[in-house]
Formats: C-alpha cells, sequence, structure tokens
C-alpha cells in the first residue's frame, strides 16, 4: 500500500506541470469566453441604443433576447479547453506506459525493478489517471459559480437572465455527462470511462507483449469490447423485437450494461495481470 | 547462487538463448562475453524476470524471481533507468523512497568516489558519469546479486578505470556479480569466471584461475581459439 501511493504520488508529480498548465489554459479560455459573449452581445445592444429609452430596450430584448451564462459555455473559448482536456487525457492513457519504455533513458527497467508487483504499478497508473481526470472535473465546477458571478456582475441587470450553477449543470448537455443527476447515470458514465482506461491499458499491454502481432490483437479486443457493449441494444433491436414484438426496458438494458462493463473490467485487469506477469518483455 | 539451467528464448523466429545452463555464486564475479547481439543482455534481462524465457528455469538462491527478489537482486543496463528529468539527489531520493535495502552511507561514499554532484540532471550527464551514476544506483542496494550489462561500453578511458576499480573494492566483496561485455581488457584480471557465448549458445564455460594455473591461458587467448576456430 505504501508503494502505491508512492507511484501515484511520483506518477502524479511526472504529469504535474502540464496539468497545472491545463488548469491555467481553461481558466483563461473560459474568462475570455466570458469577455467575448459578453462584448458581442452588448455591442449589439449599444448599436440598438438599448439605454436611451424603455422602448429600445423593449425592442432589443425581443430581437436579440436577454443574455445568459449559455451564451457563455456555447463559445467556442469555453468549449475548446475542455475538449484539450479530454485530448491530452486520451494521450495520457497511452503515455502514461510509452513514455516508460521510449525516451533517451529507459525508466521501464527501473520501474519494473521496483519491489512490488507489476499490476501495484499498473493500479498506480490507473488511479493517477483517474485522480487527474475527477481533479479536472472538479476544478470546472469549482470555476463555474466564478465564472458565473464574474459574468453577472459584469452585464447591466435589464439584459441579463440569471442562470444558478445548478440550473445550468442540469440543462447543459456537457455538464449533465460528467456529472449525471441521478446514480447510476453516474456509475453508467464512470463505468464506460474506467472501462476504457482498462481496456486501452490491455491494448497497450498486448503491443508491448507482441509486438506487431499484439496491435492486431489489440485492435481485435477494442472490437470485441464494442460488440459486448452495444450487444444489448443490438439483440433488442435486431432479435427480440422482430421475432417476439417486444423488446427490453430501457431500465433493464441499462442494469445488463452495467453488468457487462463490471465484465469487461474484470477481463481486462485479468488480462492485463496475465500479460504483465508472463508476456511483457523489456 | 543463481542457477540457469536449460534456457531457450526466441524472438520472432530468431533464436536469441538456446539451451544456456550456468551458475553465478555469491562472491564471485561472473563474466559473459561475446560480441554484440549473442544473447548477454537477454540472459541478464530474463535472470531478472523482465523477459520472459520460453523454456528452462532461473533460479536466485533457489527460488523463482519475484518481485521481492529484487530486494536482493540488482540489475545495472548499460542505458540509465532513471528519468532524465531527475537530479543525481533526486534520483537517489526515488532509490531511498522505493527500497528498503538502499543503503544512504554507501550511497554517499559512491557519490564521492566518482566525483557525482547531487545537483546535476541526469539527462545532462556525459556518458562516461551516466555509467559511473548506473552503477551508483544499483551497488547503493544492500543485494545480494549484481547483475551489470556492458558497463565499460563507450567511455572514455579514464572513466572505465574508475568503474574497474569498483570491482576490487569492499563495494563488491562477497556479492554475486554477473557482468556482460565484449571489451575484456578492462577487467580481465578481475574474473573469477568466464562464460563465452555465441549465437545464444554458450561455447565454453571456465574459472580463470584454473586457466592461468593449468594452461597458462587468458581468457582472451581462449577467446581468440573459441571465436577464430
Amino acid at each position: 500500500m505504501n508503494r502505491f501511493i508512492k507511484l501515484v504520488n511520483f506518477e502524479i508529480n511526472r504529469f504535474i506541470k502540464i496539468f497545472i498548465g491545463l488548469l491555467v489554459l481553461t481558466a483563461i479560455s473560459q474568462f475570455v469566453s466570458i469577455f467575448i459573449a459578453k462584448s458581442d452581445y452588448l455591442n449589439q445592444a449599444e448599436e440598438a441604443k438599448y439605454a436611451s429609452s424603455s422602448k429600445a430596450l423593449e425592442e432589443f430584448i425581443s430581437s436579440y433576447g436577454t443574455i445568459s451564462f449559455h451564451h457563455v459555455t456555447n463559445n467556442i473559448f469555453f468549449v475548446a479547453p475542455i475538449a484539450i482536456c479530454v485530448a491530452l487525457m486520451l494521450l495520457y492513457i497511452f503515455m502514461i506506459w510509452y513514455r516508460d519504455y521510449f525516451g533517451k533513458n529507459t525508466f521501464i527497467f527501473r520501474l519494473f525493478m521496483v519491489p512490488t508487483s507489476r499490476m501495484t504499478i499498473y493500479f498506480a497508473k490507473a488511479s493517477t489517471i483517474l485522480i487527474m481526470i475527477l481533479s479536472l472535473i472538479a476544478y470546472q465546477f469549482i470555476l463555474l459559480p466564478i465564472e458565473i458571478t464574474v459574468f453577472e456582475n459584469s452585464v447591466p441587470s435589464e439584459l441579463l437572465s440569471k442562470v444558478s450553477t445548478v440550473d445550468l449543470i442540469l440543462n447543459n448537455m456537457l455538464f449533465t455527462t460528467v456529472l449525471p443527476s441521478n446514480f447510476i447515470q453516474f456509475l453508467l458514465s464512470y463505468g464506460v470511462g474506467l472501462v476504457l482506461i482498462f481496456a486501452v491499458f490491455t491494448v497497450i499491454l498486448l503491443e508491448r507483449s507482441f509486438r506487431w502481432k499484439g496491435i492486431v490483437l489489440g485492435i481485435l479486443y477494442a472490437a470485441f469490447i464494442v460488440i459486448v457493449l452495444i450487444s444489448p441494444i443490438l439483440i433488442n433491436e435486431l432479435v427480440l423485437v422482430p421475432n417476439n414484438g417486444f423488446s427490453l426496458y430501457p431500465k433493464e438494458v441499462f442494469y445488463i450494461e452495467l453488468g457487462l462493463i463490471g465484465l469487461i473490467t474484470a477481463i481486462s485487469i485479468m488480462l492485463s495481470k496475465y500479460l504483465l506477469q508472463n508476456k511483457v518483455s523489456v | 547462487m543463481i542457477k540457469v539451467s536449460n534456457v531457450s528464448k526466441k524472438f520472432g523466429r530468431k533464436h536469441v538463448l538456446r539451451n544456456i545452463n550456468f551458475t553465478a555464486n555469491k562472491g564471485e564475479i561472473t563474466c559473459l562475453i561475446g560480441i554484440n547481439g549473442v544473447g548477454k543482455s537477454t540472459t541478464m534481462k530474463a535472470i531478472m524476470g523482465l523477459t520472459p524465457i520460453d523454456q528452462g528455469e532461473i533460479l536466485i538462491d533457489e527460488k523463482k524471481i519475484h518481485h521481492s527478489m529484487y530486494e536482493n537482486i540488482t540489475f545495472i543496463p548499460d542505458t540509465l533507468t532513471m528519468l532524465p528529468s531527475f537530479t543525481v539527489g533526486e534520483a537517489i531520493q526515488f532509490m531511498e523512497d522505493f527500497y528498503v535495502n538502499w543503503n544512504q552511507e554507501r550511497a554517499k561514499e559512491l557519490l564521492g568516489f566518482f566525483r557525482l554532484n547531487l545537483d546535476e540532471k541526469l539527462g545532462e550527464l556525459s556518458k562516461g558519469n551516466a555509467a559511473k551514476a548506473n552503477l551508483l544506483f544499483g551497488l547503493g542496494l544492500d543485494v545480494d546479486y549484481v547483475l551489470m550489462d556492458e558497463p565499460f561500453s563507450g567511455i572514455d578511458m579514464f572513466s572505465r578505470e574508475q568503474i574497474a576499480k569498483v570491482f576490487t573494492s569492499h563495494l563488491i566483496e562477497d556479492r554475486g556479480v554477473i557482468i556482460t561485455t565484449h571489451e575484456i581488457n578492462d577487467i580481465e584480471h578481475l574474473l573469477d569466471k568466464a562464460i563465452l557465448l555465441d549465437n545464444g549458445e554458450i561455447l565454453k564455460e571456465f574459472y580463470t584461475e584454473e586457466l592461468r594455473s593449468e594452461e597458462g591461458k587468458s581468457v582472451i587467448d581462449v577467446m581468440r581459439e573459441v571465436y577464430q576456430s
């Protein structure tokens, strides 16, 4: 346990500069998006001379509507850093293994000679990714109320539709995906994320074990996972409905999916354990 | 004792090791000799459990390699095994954090012996100093067995001499050492046992002292006989 925590700490420290860079980038870019969304809207309002009379204000609002924080979340500068974070975290799932193999020094020698089981190293890497992802999500939800406050204080009240942080999260597809409103949905969202991490780890270890053949096996494994995960929907639509005239309830499909996520995670971990102990070569 | 029995390994269709058998004892320096690509490094990695073998068995003090044994056996490859962004001091801290058997006193002694600077980044070290730093991370551990892969490869004469001195010092005393090299000149007089490899097979295995006293030959003489015949 002690070495596991040390390994997680070590892995986090290796990525911390890039991680802090992402946090700074996200904050700057999203505050820029506030400025742009607000300025674009207020420029139009100024052109319409909304402040000259109540009639001008009414006409402007009936033509352009009021402004809310939803205008900000639709801005490219608000969404782009989130997309960059997602892309970098996806890349990091690969990097966390491959950077130890390649480069000037071959750190994988030292890592695999640490007197701890290779599965401890494996789980330390997976935990690092999970901690990073959850930290980024938490950071976004800490930023949101600050951004909303800054935005709402910089727009004239007569042009503003106030939005609470909770309303924003509940009504924005991006936020409902990362912070689902019910627990089961939360399990499904994060379960799929977990499957993705463990599946990619398995594909990487297949490649590290069998090189070119491993890439082919990895692609087959990824295809297997996709087929398994969509099989309840396919069975529903292609077998049950045409042949029996009934389909599974959405809730049933949901629980089957949860079970499959658990199964694939278990298979990925067991396969990775076998590869790390018997096949992976340095 | 490290006992390698009937070990074979293939990479694709190429046989890298063919039925390798040898033992390496504590308190002895055993040298695997051969040109590049004959299977020396693969043998070392196989002993350490870093490369899985296809056949055979490797026992260290009668036990199969297990992660807990990395407190008792260490491998010093021919490249630095630490992050290039680490300073020498940070790398030492890493070793201290992860190994119960890390001997800080010995590490300090090695630092002085090799004249390495704690603040120097590993990625900026010369090849000679990188080899010395590698030795420091290996020999700073209180282990019974040390495996060194080509410690003299590509480094200057003075660094070679300094590293060679380690073998006659108390830093090696009583430990079992397996070393691979294709440059035998610097360490011939230090070896207890030599194993000549070619094409993944052991061609000859002998104790150097016996060879000198019984046949009056040096290791280089035998190498000439074996490799040039």
